[in-house]
């Protein structure tokens, strides 16, 4: 009976043991937890875009910044040989009339679909539909004033 | 008795409360809060989306082992209209892969089984493993897609890339097939360098004499410096045991000469060597920049290198250019008179005594940094000693990790960025250089060393492209195309390099005589490109067995326009028609002095191409070059007749 009783005791004993270092590594993985949920969901650049808008954005590069520029500004290298030039596309007053489905014809279709400049080509047949629409949803970032995150 | 009931009722009561902990747990429990969470969001969007019951869910893949729970909370996980949805209740991104085959942790990581965010997401003493941010997610990818570059890993494609640029192969074990790549002997080095100051300086940091080096920096001391120096200055015999040819006598006679500098500035810019080596930054950067060369390499040496740079350097991509002897001597007298470091103080080539006992203290410390790994060097006493595998990196255990001294967080991908970053924070003991790469490059390693894991998934989830084998041409051809190194930039039958065009069906694309004619005179067709065709100075009887070659054996049968075609005066307006209102192509061709500097130049397309080429190019240009900018314009099959004769007429007078 007087073992039952200590080990009883012992056991309570072991469960509790050194509650002050516990507590300490309690703390210390508290600061690690902030530390990877701030790399996981704060701090990632790659946050800047949805995946969606970073698949569109490697599109752009690819095909359309040779004319439209970097940062959609009609300022790309080969733009100077355009007349008319292409319009910016960070433009807020300008983009704010152009719907998602007319800059979904205007890639689709060209310069032409749209009764525009005949120097923007269609990239219907080049392009897929999720890739055109992923196009679109990177060019819409340009007139973006506060990311969703 | 009564007293028997209280404590009966008591006992009772505290019964049913230990028994209410358990429903009430779940009752209260952080996914169902989620939940009646989402319920509530959706009620205030403008599109119609269906409340979820308030019950655990889950994902189960027997197939790869995994029970994933973490739809519970990420309701909108398939659902469109939730795109811009706060998290978790956002829909997923378009992939190529549905959930019900693959789950979630099989790319995210976490704890599937999980039912609590901390839980699930960050690692506890039981689960070491977080879900992978988002800036590595690619390394998961590559668990499957083994050594497939897809278009859709962009950084996992540019990381396995600087792995093999980076010559990892040198000291670990790595997964992929990875082979490799040049890097210049080190035998001779005492008869290449000038001076030995260089050396000294090159060893303590090489990118601050060349800023495009791979050489990392091996954080010598000074007197670890010192010994390796003496003793690398002490290998002076290449590894055929020769030593270099001696400067010809019209070097020695005309080195000072003006009008033989300026023979040798010519030729030196004809032969476009700034397509490849940079002079002070300005030019490519597929080869050393050459702005002090001549400070740090031997007059003779860089005369051999030239004259002779596959029997000097064994494999190097340098083609051999078709000089004669005296324009040899005479870009070398450009380069010693112009590539100069004016900074050398001139004083400091002073006799030096090497120190006691350099060889054996130099042997031990080229051995312990495994200088073999990347540089050969003929001496009997080098040993291989090389770094950890890292052929299942991905899978390292945290308690195997030495943090050191740093403060990161405890997980495996922060310790794979920073012991790129700065290896030597990580112990003492560690050997590993630094390589000073920018952020991108280290992530992108960082994801490719993510996707090597232990325990390799089932057969049939593996993806892998087979080797297609080696194009090797023999006999004349090959010892050319060897000479003159076209495969480093040119790709022939899936063997060779992406900078310039692929000449696998080259002889069905070009004609003959143009072709004859760019070997002579070569000239920029595409402008956008940094890299130009160098004018290699081929002799003309080794034009003429490449061309024949080219337009016997390079060729392709489905590269015609069967029916044929009419260049009647009718179609090429037409063709133009089509080419200036209809198709915009002026956008990115210049024809008769305007239109744009995307795609080449097609002035004298008649005088270049092959109508079946045109034609067939047309019809669908990703066919033949999938990463083209030319968009595929749909074109009829009588208007790409039509534009075929309009872009034949396109002539020079003669």
């Amino acid at each position: 009976m007087r073992l039952i009783v200590l080990l009883f005791v012992l056991s309570l004993i072991s469960c509790h043991e050194n509650p002050h270092s516990g507590k300490a590594i309690q703390k210390e993985k508290d600061s690690l937890s902030a530390a990877i949920t701030d790399s996981l969901i704060r701090n990632d650049p790659w946050l800047r875009y949805t995946y969606t808008e970073r698949q569109g954005k490697e599109l752009f590069e690819q095909y359309c910044v040779v004319c439209h520029g970097q940062g959609g500004e009609g300022d790309g290298f080969n733009a100077y040989n355009l007349n008319p030039k292409p319009h910016s596309l960070s433009d807020s007053t300008y983009m704010k009339v152009i719907s998602s489905g007319t800059l979904t014809e205007t890639i689709s279709f060209g310069g032409k679909g749209v009764n525009k400049s005949v120097l923007m080509p269609a990239y219907q047949k080049t392009l897929d539909k999720t890739q055109i629409s992923n196009v679109v949803v990177y060019i819409e970032t340009f007139t973006r004033t506060k990311s969703n995150y | 008795m009564t007293k028997l009931r209280k404590v009966y009722l008591i006992t009772a009561i505290v019964f049913l409360g230990v028994l209410a902990i358990s429903p009430l747990k779940d009752y209260f429990s952080e996914w169902r809060a989620v939940q009646k969470n989402y319920n509530r969001y959706i009620k205030k969007l403008p599109q119609k989306v269906k409340p979820v019951p308030l019950v655990l869910k889950q994902i189960w893949v027997p197939k790869l082992n995994r029970i994933d729970r973490c739809i519970t909370c990420h309701t909108g996980i398939d659902d469109g209209k939730l795109a811009n949805a706060p998290l978790p209740f956002r829909s997923h991104s378009q992939i190529p892969h549905d959930f019900a085959t693959f789950g979630c942790t099989i790319c995210h990581k976490g704890q599937g089984l999980a039912t609590n965010f901390h839980d699930a997401h960050l690692p506890s003493a039981f689960w070491e493993q977080p879900v992978l941010p988002a800036r590595y997610i690619e390394s998961s990818c590559g668990h499957c897609h083994i050594n497939e570059n897809l278009k859709l890993t962009p950084s996992l494609n540019r990381g396995r890339q600087e792995i093999s640029e980076l010559n990892c192969i040198g000291c670990h074990d790595l997964n992929g097939g990875y082979k490799k790549s040049f890097i210049p002997s080190l035998n001779g080095i005492g008869n290449k360098v000038v001076n030995r100051k260089w050396l000294t300086h090159w060893l303590k940091n090489p990118r601050e004499i060349q800023p495009q080096t791979k050489m990392p920096n091996f954080k010598l001391s000074g007197k670890e410096v010192e010994i390796l120096s003496d003793f690398l200055m002490s290998f002076r015999s290449y590894s055929n045991g020769e030593n270099l040819d001696s400067l010809p006598e019209i070097y020695v006679k005309n080195k000072d000469k003006d009008d033989f500098i300026t023979l040798g500035k010519t030729r030196f810019s004809e032969a476009r060597c700034i397509s490849c080596h940079a002079v002070e930054g300005k030019g490519g950067h597929l080869a050393p920049d050459l702005a002090k060369i001549a400070s740090k390499a031997t007059a003779a040496w860089i005369f051999n290198n030239i004259k002779n740079v596959h029997l000097l350097q064994p494999g190097v991509e340098m083609p051999q250019y078709g000089f004669s002897t005296k324009e040899i001597a005479a870009i070398t007298a450009y380069m010693e008179s112009e590539f100069v470091d004016r900074d050398t103080p001139t004083d400091t080539i002073a006799v030096h005594e090497p120190q006691a006992n350099f060889f054996e203290q130099g042997i031990v410390l080229f051995n312990q940094y495994n200088c073999g790994g990347c540089h050969d060097l003929s001496s009997e006493k080098v040993s291989l000693n090389r770094g950890p595998d890292l052929t299942s990196i991905g899978s390292k255990k945290i308690y195997q990790i030495d943090f050191g001294t740093t403060d990161i967080p405890h997980t495996l991908y922060d310790y794979i960025d920073g012991k790129i970053r700065s290896p030597r924070t990580f112990g003492e003991t560690t050997r590993m250089p630094e390589y000073q790469l920018n952020k991108a490059d280290n992530q992108a390693i960082t994801t490719v060393l993510l996707s090597w894991q232990k325990e390799p998934v089932p057969m049939e989830f593996v993806r892998t492209v087979p080797t297609p084998p080696k194009y090797d041409p023999q006999g004349k051809v090959g010892q050319i195309i060897k000479k003159y190194s076209c495969l480093k930039c040119h790709t022939i039958n899936k063997t060779g390099g992406t900078i310039a065009p692929d000449l696998s069906v080259v002889g069905s694309q070009l004609q003959q005589k143009w072709v004859e004619n760019y070997f002579k005179v070569p000239y920029s067709l595409r402008p956008v490109m940094e890299e130009r065709m160098p004018n290699l100075f081929i002799a003309e009887d080794e034009i003429k067995t490449l061309t024949d070659y080219f337009f016997k054996f390079l060729i392709s049968d489905n590269l015609s326009i069967e029916e044929g075609w009419d260049n009647s005066p009718e179609a090429i307006v037409r063709g133009q028609g089509l080419f200036r209102e209809k198709y915009g192509c002026q956008s990115c061709h210049i024809v008769g002095g305007n239109g744009g500097y995307v795609g080449p130049p097609l002035d004298k397309t008649g005088n270049r191409l092959q109508p079946g080429w045109i034609y067939r190019w047309l019809l669908n240009p990703q066919k033949y070059k999938p990463e083209t900018l030319e968009p595929r314009a749909g074109l009829s099959e009588a208007e790409a007749k039509d534009l075929t004769a309009y872009l034949m007429s396109l002539k020079s007078e003669k």
